[in-house]
């Protein structure tokens, strides 16, 4: 038979276990309330540095256009305008109709005519809103050509459906910034650009043959700003870089970034 | 009188699940089928005691397809692959450990081990549930979601029929008999049933909210 000890210790053991378990299951609604207030503040605060890094990527992308459209009236158009006026200058000297001169006046401004064509055709914020990514890159690639340092060429492996206007502007910036390093300190003679587009992803891989870099070098001193923007952007939009250099063996950047909207 | 209320309990929240069945989600379904499943082998065992003054069998029965059916619920209920394979892999090693318990010891009446077992693998499922949704707290509110009150559910009986088993053993080794204590195991069966007939209808009752933002925006 029981005691009145042993009913005593059952039904005390019962209260003490259903008072635990509701409280542990109160403290768990609070605590997950609690947890997902700092989640959807940490949310906003990533949405913030997104739209900040967008913001930044965007004027970082307008500069680099201005610098391009000068550079271009600079080096092209006031040359040949300049060449225009010296050959007007010759005709109004010469006091009497040469028709040389007169085609090779003729000439200069077709030519101008046409470089103006190219400037106004490049790059500006519509035409990144309304050109896909490949076009933009290759309007960038034709620019590089054209001012003659190196020679870029682009490929295209797959087909690119929509792809949301925040990320392709990050994406182009990538590629932009990568050019612009390249330029500045690779000291290579070519470049090659290659999409490779996945279902769900859209690899990136930029190769160039210039003189190569030590990477982590590189990366931990104040030098490598670039290259910490293009991991740094790769990231915010979901995806990884991963620069892959060794001194006089050139350089491989590849993205791999989420694809879509 | 309490076995009544129980039944009646059981019989309500399955034939509301199975009256939103078509609404519901694939978990709610299975979770609807094991509640069915349930009541059918209350009412099996209740006449196999009445008829046989015997009911292990259809207990042991039970308690195999339960098995699967919870394992098949909180496979359902976790997102990653690697929870996923951790609940395979407690499923089949509490079915092996199951089936070899009922080969060796043919005399177990009652299955309290494979129970006692079995409690804790529960219990190990809805932490690592809980687990899960403090880890990503998407879910603005947590009150109104079906899959919190199964698991709460799940977790409330799950140590309670811990400490109950754990009990029983403690009581019988020491040859003390409390009359009252299978009154307990019902309660606890009342309190399961009820919160998980709550989870089908919160489910269903956010179901039915979002098809009609779906539909009228």
């Amino acid at each position: 038979m029981p005691s009145d000890n042993d009913l005593f210790i059952v039904i005390a053991g019962l209260i003490i276990f259903f008072v635990l378990i509701g409280m542990s299951i109160t403290l768990f609604v609070l605590f997950y309330y609690r947890r997902r207030k700092s989640y959807l503040r940490e949310n906003e605060l990533l949405k913030a540095n997104f739209d900040k890094l967008l913001l930044h990527s965007r004027l970082e992308i307008q500069e680099q256009i201005f610098n391009s459209i000068s550079g271009e009236i600079h080096d092209n158009v006031g040359q040949m305008l300049s060449v225009a006026k010296v050959q007007l200058n010759i005709l109004s000297e010469k006091r009497e109709y040469d028709s040389e001169v007169v085609a090779g006046i003729k000439d200069s401004i077709n030519q101008v005519i046409q470089d103006l064509r190219h400037i106004a055709k490049g790059l500006n914020a519509e035409n990144i809103q309304l050109s896909s990514l490949p076009e933009i890159v290759q309007r960038e690639t034709e620019r590089i050509n054209r001012v003659g340092f190196l020679q870029a060429s682009f490929i295209v492996e797959g087909t690119e459906s929509e792809m949301g206007k925040d990320q392709k502007l990050i994406l182009f910036r990538i590629v932009q910034e990568s050019l612009q390093n390249i330029l500045k300190h690779a000291n290579a003679h070519l470049v090659k650009i290659v999409f490779f587009y996945h279902p769900d992803k859209i690899r990136i891989n930029i190769i160039d043959d210039g003189k190569g870099f030590d990477f982590e070098k590189v990366i931990n001193t104040n030098k490598g700003i670039g290259l910490k923007n293009i991991l740094h952007r790769a990231k915010q939009i979901g995806g990884i870089a991963k620069v892959t250099s060794m001194p006089e063996k050139g350089t491989i950047i590849t993205i791999d970034a989420p694809y879509g909207n | 009188m309490i076995e009544i209320i129980d039944a009646i309990v059981l019989a309500s929240a399955a034939f509301f699940g199975l009256f939103h069945f078509r609404k519901s989600g694939i978990l709610f379904r299975l979770l609807t089928l094991y509640l069915l499943y349930t009541l059918i082998s209350e009412v099996v065992s209740f006449y196999s005691s009445k008829i046989f003054h015997n009911n292990s069998l259809v207990q042991k029965i039970y308690l195999f397809v339960e098995i699967i059916f919870i394992s098949g619920i909180y496979y359902l209920l976790f997102r990653y692959s690697r929870k996923r394979r951790i609940i395979i892999v407690l499923a089949a090693f509490l079915f092996l450990f199951c089936f070899f318990y009922f080969i060796l010891d043919k005399q177990a009446i009652l299955p309290g081990y494979p129970l006692t077992l079995e409690s804790i693998m529960l219990i190990i499922f809805s932490v690592m549930y809980f687990y899960q949704l403090l880890k990503y707290p998407y879910e603005h509110d947590l009150l109104s979601m079906g899959e919190f009150w199964l698991n709460s559910s799940v977790l409330v009986y799950s140590t309670g029929s811990f400490v109950f088993w754990v009990t029983f053993h403690y009581l019988y080794s020491h040859h003390i008999v409390l009359p009252g204590l299978p009154v307990i195991m019902n309660a606890l069966d009342i309190l399961h049933y009820f919160l998980l007939g709550l989870a089908i209808f919160f489910h269903v009752k956010r179901k039915s909210l979002i098809m009609h933002k779906d539909a009228f925006g």
